[in-house]
């Protein structure tokens, strides 16, 4: 994967962390992906339907994947996710969970609620990094998304 | 004596001739005339028959008519027959004086007129047979007031022996018994009922039920009681509160009954009383520590929900700055490390590891928390083959340590959590691998049946023969992040193991306990608590002193 052959992706971080935030962006920061990043779910919703400070189209590609964190301020991961999934035009996007709970009855009820996958953030740095490179390959080259016309995807 | 039964006439003369005409005279009455010669003849009749009218001639030879009439007059049954005299010669005014005197009834003068003679006699036989039959009447009458007396004076007998039985019965019953009339006022009251509120009969006569009832329970019954009077119900129950002469309230179960008269009527009541103060006492004691423990429980069960719940996201929460720190520490050495001395990176080491060590301790927390709050899902499962499972997951550890894994014989089925019971064997025996310092090291995994109970309730075993455990840490490893050894011996470890092995048992309603020789081996027994019996325990820490 390199920035010359394949188009710059979109991932929506839905994380109110900073300092997981950086840890994103440096795990991501040699690939093709771009991640635009919310604090909180009623933000992320405005992002993903093109409202308020995201009306231009430029300011907010509609993204690839998102990866939601559930334990936000205000609108939690799991109200977000069950808006996202009950949504006609925002449901074929995939949602990625990325959270610090690995408790069963959390995974169940997250997949129950159409998430498309779920991954727990490892205390070590090494295999953080290697998680979400690992996931951003896997969704963005392995799998083919769904493609929509309502929002423009920048490219490269 | 009928009325038409012939009486006897005894006629007394001493000429024969004077004897047939009177036969001839009364013949045409239809009575007995009998006929007498001289006085002793005439007795000896008198003796032998009954005698309705005498009729005699005064003068007769040896024995005259007024001497007869004396002796008659001697006899008790003859002392009002009637006496008629015939006399020719001696009809002077002081003879029929005399003759009165004797007891005559009449005289008749000769010659003797047939009409007078007949009519006369017929008159006192008449007489003669109304009198016995009123005597007879008479008779009868007194035989039946008699025989009505003796009847009379039997039934008053049984009447009061059977009054007095009742009375007895009203008295002495166990519960207290009103009669009441229809406006609930008490008419009687029994020895129990005027114990019961401590009132005399007296004092209690007239008084209204409504009197000694509590307030709220006045009309609780009220329609109900107008319906017994009314003849629309026979009977009712109904427990209410009274209140005693000495201020004392008294639940009673009050049962009213009707006593009708035969056209439907209530005459009166009769109310029943059973004195249930001390039920409802011991109910309302029982209602109130029932209620007690429950908020108790709801309280207990909060407070560990709320624990749990706390446990849960703290460690939850605390592991995200955890994960800040932990790599941030990594940036510092990716991206400083050039900056930093030998001595400065090895502290930034020490550092991430701390994190890390933290973040171990966190889980352990976060997992027994879990434990607390998650449903477990009891089905019948096959002990033997979680085991076979647990060994298999475990194969790479057990092989790298050299453990010989044994299990003697097939083990049962039971009820129990799949997931969680795979847990209980994955900790058991991992620290068997753990804890074991032996050249030759194994782990048994068995199954005894129950020695306490009634229920087969198997025991399960992990036996090891390592470093064992002594005595008075029985208790303490069980205690959450309490390790016996150092931090990196025997492969190290947070310590919540065996916590979590025992909250697991618990919440199966089971017991775990551990026999240890130490140097020789351990072995930890549970059970998965399909009995109740949680009372006996055999021989843990019975050297623990």
């Amino acid at each position: 994967m390199t920035e010359h052959t394949h188009p710059m992706f979109s991932i929506l971080l839905v994380e109110d962390s900073d300092e997981d935030y950086m840890a994103f962006t440096r795990a991501l920061r040699d690939t093709v992906v771009s991640l635009p990043r919310c604090t909180r779910g009623e933000e992320a919703l405005d992002y993903l339907h093109g409202r308020g400070r995201f009306a231009a189209p430029a300011h907010a590609p509609r993204p690839a994947l998102v990866l939601l964190d559930l334990n936000l301020p205000g609108m939690d991961g799991r109200e977000l996710l069950t808006m996202i999934k009950s949504d006609e035009h925002l449901k074929s996007i995939p949602v990625v969970i990325v959270t610090t709970s690995h408790n069963p009855r959390d995974v169940e009820w997250c997949y129950q609620h159409g998430a498309n996958s779920y991954q727990v953030k490892a205390i070590g740095y090494d295999q953080f990094r290697d998680a979400m490179r690992r996931l951003v390959e896997y969704w963005l080259t392995v799998c083919v998304l769904p493609t929509t016309t309502d929002r423009k995807w920048p490219t490269g | 004596m009928s009325e038409h039964e012939k009486v006897n006439i005894l006629m007394v003369d001493d000429q024969p001739a004077k004897l047939l005409s009177y036969e001839v005279i009364l013949g045409e009455l239809g009575e007995n005339l009998i006929k007498a010669g001289s006085g002793r003849e005439a007795l000896e009749h008198l003796l032998k028959t009954d005698i309705a009218v005498v009729l005699m001639d005064v003068s007769m030879p040896e024995l005259d008519g007024f001497e007869l009439a004396d002796l008659i007059r001697q006899h008790p049954r003859y002392q009002k027959t009637a006496i008629i005299f015939i006399s020719a010669v001696h009809m002077t005014d002081l003879d029929q004086l005399k003759g009165y005197a004797r007891g005559a009834v009449d005289y008749i003068p000769v010659p003797v007129i047939p009409e007078l003679l007949r009519a006369k006699v017929s008159v006192f036989a008449e007489l003669y047979r109304k009198t016995r039959q009123l005597e007879r009447l008479n008779y009868e009458l007194e035989q039946r007031v008699e025989e009505r007396t003796v009847e009379l004076q039997a039934s008053t007998v049984r009447l009061r022996e059977s009054e007095e039985s009742f009375r007895a019965i009203f008295d002495h019953a166990g519960i207290g018994i009103s009669v009441l009339d229809q406006d609930a006022r008490i008419l009687r009251a029994n020895a129990t009922m005027q114990e019961m509120f401590g009132y005399s009969e007296s004092e209690a006569l007239n008084m209204a039920l409504s009197a000694l009832t509590h307030p709220d329970d006045v009309l609780s019954d009220s329609e109900a009681f107008q319906n017994i009077c009314a003849g629309r119900l026979d009977r009712y129950q109904i427990e209410k509160r009274y209140y005693r002469t000495d201020g004392q309230l008294l639940w009673g179960r009050f049962t009213a009954t009707s006593i009708q008269d035969t056209a439907g009527q209530s005459h009166y009541v009769i109310g029943m009383l059973e004195d249930i103060t001390e039920r409802k006492r011991a109910e309302e004691e029982l209602q109130r520590r029932a209620t007690a423990l429950q908020r108790l429980n709801a309280e207990l069960e909060h407070s560990n929900r709320e624990l749990d719940a706390f446990a849960y996201i703290a460690s939850h929460d605390l592991k995200e700055p955890l994960r800040g720190l932990h790599h941030f520490s990594q940036f510092l050495l990716e991206d400083h490390a050039a900056r930093l001395t030998a001595d400065g990176v090895e502290k930034l080491r020490t550092l991430m590891r701390l994190t890390q060590r933290m973040e171990s301790l966190l889980e352990s927390l976060l997992q027994y928390s879990y434990l607390g709050r998650a449903e477990l899902t009891p089905e019948k499962i096959d002990i033997h083959g979680v085991v076979e499972e647990t060994v298999e997951l475990l194969t790479a550890r057990l092989q790298e340590s050299k453990v010989d894994v044994r299990v003697p014989a097939r083990l049962p089925s039971v009820q129990a959590d799949r997931v969680h019971v795979g847990e209980i064997f994955n900790n058991l025996i991992v620290n068997a691998i753990k804890y074991n310092d032996k050249a030759e090291k194994w782990v048994e995994i068995g199954c005894e049946p129950s020695s306490e109970g009634r229920a087969q309730q198997p025991v399960f075993y992990v036996r090891d023969n390592g470093i064992g455990i002594a005595p008075q840490h029985h208790e303490a490893i069980f205690r959450i992040f309490r390790r016996l050894h150092g931090r990196e011996e025997y492969g190290g470890g947070t310590g919540a193991g065996l916590t979590i092995v025992r909250k697991i048992v618990e919440r199966h309603g089971g017991r775990i306990w551990l026999v240890s020789q130490p140097g020789a081996g351990s072995t930890f027994y549970f059970t998965l608590g399909t009995c109740s019996d949680r009372t006996h325990t055999p021989y843990v820490f019975d050297s623990a002193g």
